[in-house]
């Protein structure tokens, strides 16, 4: 794409071999540059001098260790939650005839697209021991001086609000297996005389169990590299997890080296679950072989239609209905743990926010110049190497392919740190700036958009633009006026799909931000710090409504 | 530390304190109702709750108020040392400190500014002695003794 001008009338030779070349070193230099110097740090002391004293210190010092098991607690029992929670909805909702389904699948990507931070302050004004508007509910009825019946600053109310926002994981690979199961194993199931439960313990639960697992191993590692919420509610809870203690490291005097050591368990712990999830959703393969199936049968509720539907809703209304309703009360509210009447509602939060908070602006600025520039190269990149690895146009196609797939592995913070120790020196000076931000965005996004543009490709047969071809048309003709228009809404889709995460990322951006910069999600952090709490949530809420 | 020794802080830990992230965080907790009572955090977060008509009251002890200065200074190998010089110049003026003061609630050595109608005099608090080489040279020591009393 680079040598659209070219007039020579063989042009693939010449233009492919610097095209591989010029994205291979960004890929290089997105990716294998921070998790270098990461390596560098962890391996060193402040001389640099090769030690492995970090690790020992991490792991023979209480002050490390306490949060590696916090964080091995929290992550165990919120993907267990996760598994039990999604299981049944997925189910549910794929085959069953229960009413409402669709609208189901919508809040549950409604707590998809929730950032677990807003999550998190949003439970705060939920379920905080004395003002949280969940237990002054209770208090009205048992009495001023009761305990709180819910405590969000503790284990139990981390791990609640990290399920909160987990669980569609689960449900997502579930509901999807279930989706495309055949549904002629379950009817030869049925002919042979097994009823409904043993069908289910002898077909169904066995074809779906790899995609439980392995959202369990999804949900496991999400809750792992968590930060939003731990950063909120863990410190008043009276401890840290791996990603607070990283991020604590940066504080002065800061121990990068530590920190980059802390890092590497992480990333470790990543590969090795995210290789496991491979092997097991891999082996699915074999249960389906046959020709075309038609689609299951959808089991008949009868009476437990409705009862189906409450439960589902009843679940959502963690995520979903009482944290979005403390969001908007606290937007219209004096005073965020208020309930708001029709008499003391007021607009002063969200006309504070956007013409008096001098931040809000250059956030919001910020975060559009930001989500346009990644969301835009981010397209191109991806675009250009799933073509590259589709089409397999040149050789060394497949190392493409696994350096854009590489970064999944690497979770937010550790990505942060090894950022951090990339671009605060020479030759690359970027703290402080835009810049870092984007790279940074630019490298989380990339393989969730390599892989929607694979797939966008990959329906796209080559016969189309070999006609083309055969007619005379250059290679750059024929993917202008041929592949261009069919990928289309993929593109789009890829494009809005990077812009949107770049609004919700926060881990990345917490590691690398220099003070003058805010992005508008940080400034919601910021806002949460700094101005009163009801106008940070007016904010908080139109960033999301 | 200094002046009430571990021993205080180490009561003080008992007490089922809860310790937030950022010195700004306190006076939110309170404003929210979430506790009644907070120490340390900024003094100007409360003055600024209480200008905006919120039931709180600052309590300046008797024993004296720990003080955080704000410094300000010029990199040696600056740019351009030249217009730092004259940011310099411009927020040390009275007028930008008067802002600075009215606006945020700190204070200012500038000796003609005043404070807002309504608020304490720095002279008239009684401070604890800023030692930042001492806290400097035991800096470990103390985040790590603190860390452990109250597990942050």
């Amino acid at each position: 794409m680079t040598t659209t001008t070219n007039p020579t009338p063989k042009p693939r030779i010449d233009w492919t071999r610097p095209v591989l070349w010029l994205f291979a070193a960004v890929l290089i230099l997105l990716i294998l540059l921070p998790l270098s110097w990461l390596a560098v740090y962890a391996f060193t002391d402040k001389n640099r001098h090769p030690t492995l004293q970090n690790f020992v210190t991490l792991f023979s010092n209480p002050d490390f260790l306490d949060p590696l098991l916090t964080t091995a607690i929290i992550a165990t029992t919120s993907a267990l939650i996760c598994c039990v929670v999604a299981a049944p909805i997925s189910w549910l909702v794929s085959r069953t005839d229960m009413p409402g389904r669709q609208t189901i699948r919508a809040l549950v990507t409604a707590s998809f697209v929730t950032p677990p931070f807003l999550g998190a302050v949003a439970w705060e004004l939920l379920a905080a021991p004395n003002s949280g508007l969940l237990n002054q509910l209770y208090r009205l009825f048992a009495g001023e001086d009761a305990d709180a019946l819910f405590n969000i600053y503790s284990m139990t109310g981390i791990i609640f609000v990290i399920s909160c926002y987990t669980f569609p994981f689960v449900f997502v690979l579930v509901a999807n297996a279930l989706d495309t199961m055949p549904g002629e194993l379950e009817d030869a199931s049925a002919i042979l005389g097994g009823n409904a439960w043993t069908t289910a313990r002898r077909v169904t639960i066995p074809l779906a169990l790899p995609a439980l697992v392995a959202g369990a191993l999804i949900a496991f590692l999400h809750a792992m590299t968590l930060f939003g919420s731990p950063a909120i509610l863990a410190l008043p809870a009276g401890f840290h997890t791996m990603t607070t203690k990283i991020w604590s490291l940066f504080q002065y005097p800061p121990k990068l080296e530590l920190a980059a050591a802390a890092a590497v368990p992480l990333l470790v712990l990543t590969i090795l679950l995210l290789q496991g999830q491979k092997a097991l959703l891999g082996r699915r393969g074999y249960s389906v072989i046959g020709g075309k199936y038609g689609a299951p049968r959808r089991v008949k509720l009868r009476g437990w239609r409705w009862a189906a539907l409450g439960f589902c809703l009843l679940v959502l209304l963690n995520p979903v209905f009482l944290p979005y309703l403390a969001l908007l009360n606290a937007a219209f509210s004096p005073n965020a743990t208020t309930l708001v009447t029709p008499s003391t509602a007021t607009l002063h939060n969200i006309v504070f926010v956007f013409t008096e908070l001098s931040s809000t602006q250059l956030a919001l600025k910020n975060t559009v110049i930001l989500g346009t520039a990644t969301a835009t190269i981010g397209t191109i990149l991806a675009l250009v190497i799933a073509y590259v690895t589709t089409r397999k146009v040149i050789a060394g196609h497949r190392v493409l392919g696994f350096l854009a797939t590489a970064p999944v592995a690497v979770p937010g913070i550790v990505l942060g740190v090894g950022l951090f120790l990339s671009y605060t020196r020479p030759p690359f000076v970027l703290y402080g700036t835009l810049w870092i931000l984007l790279l940074a965005f630019l490298t989380i996004n990339l393989p969730s958009a390599y892989q929607q543009l694979q797939a966008a490709f990959a329906t796209i047969h080559p016969e189309l633009e070999e006609a083309s071809r055969i007619l005379g048309a250059t290679r750059l003709q024929a993917l202008r006026q041929i592949t261009a228009p069919l990928l289309r809404t993929g593109v789009i889709a890829t494009w809005c799909f990077i812009f949107i995460g770049v609004m919700r990322e926060l881990s990345a951006a917490i590691a690398v931000l220099g003070i003058a910069m805010l992005v508008i999600t940080f400034a919601v952090v910021l806002a949460v710090n700094q101005i009163p709490m009801s106008g940070g949530n007016a904010g908080a809420k139109l960033r999301n409504g | 530390m200094r002046e009430l020794g571990w021993p205080y802080l180490e009561k003080l830990s008992r007490q089922r304190v809860m310790q937030v992230q950022s010195s700004t965080d306190p006076p939110k907790k309170l404003s929210l109702g979430e506790r009644a009572v907070m120490a340390d955090g900024n003094e100007y977060g409360i003055v600024l709750l209480k200008e905006a008509g919120q039931p709180v009251e600052p309590v300046y002890p008797t024993e004296g108020t720990p003080t955080i200065s704000g410094p300000t200074g010029i990199f040696a190998g600056a740019p351009h040392p030249n217009a730092a010089k004259l940011f310099q110049a411009w927020l040390h003026t009275r007028e930008t400190q008067q802002f600075f003061v009215d606006f945020t609630g700190q204070y200012s050595l500038h000796a003609q500014v005043q404070p807002k109608a309504g608020r304490r005099k720095l002279a008239d608090i009684k401070l604890m002695k800023e030692d930042p080489a001492g806290v400097e040279a035991m800096t470990e020591e103390i985040k790590t003794r603190y860390a452990r009393l109250f597990r942050v």
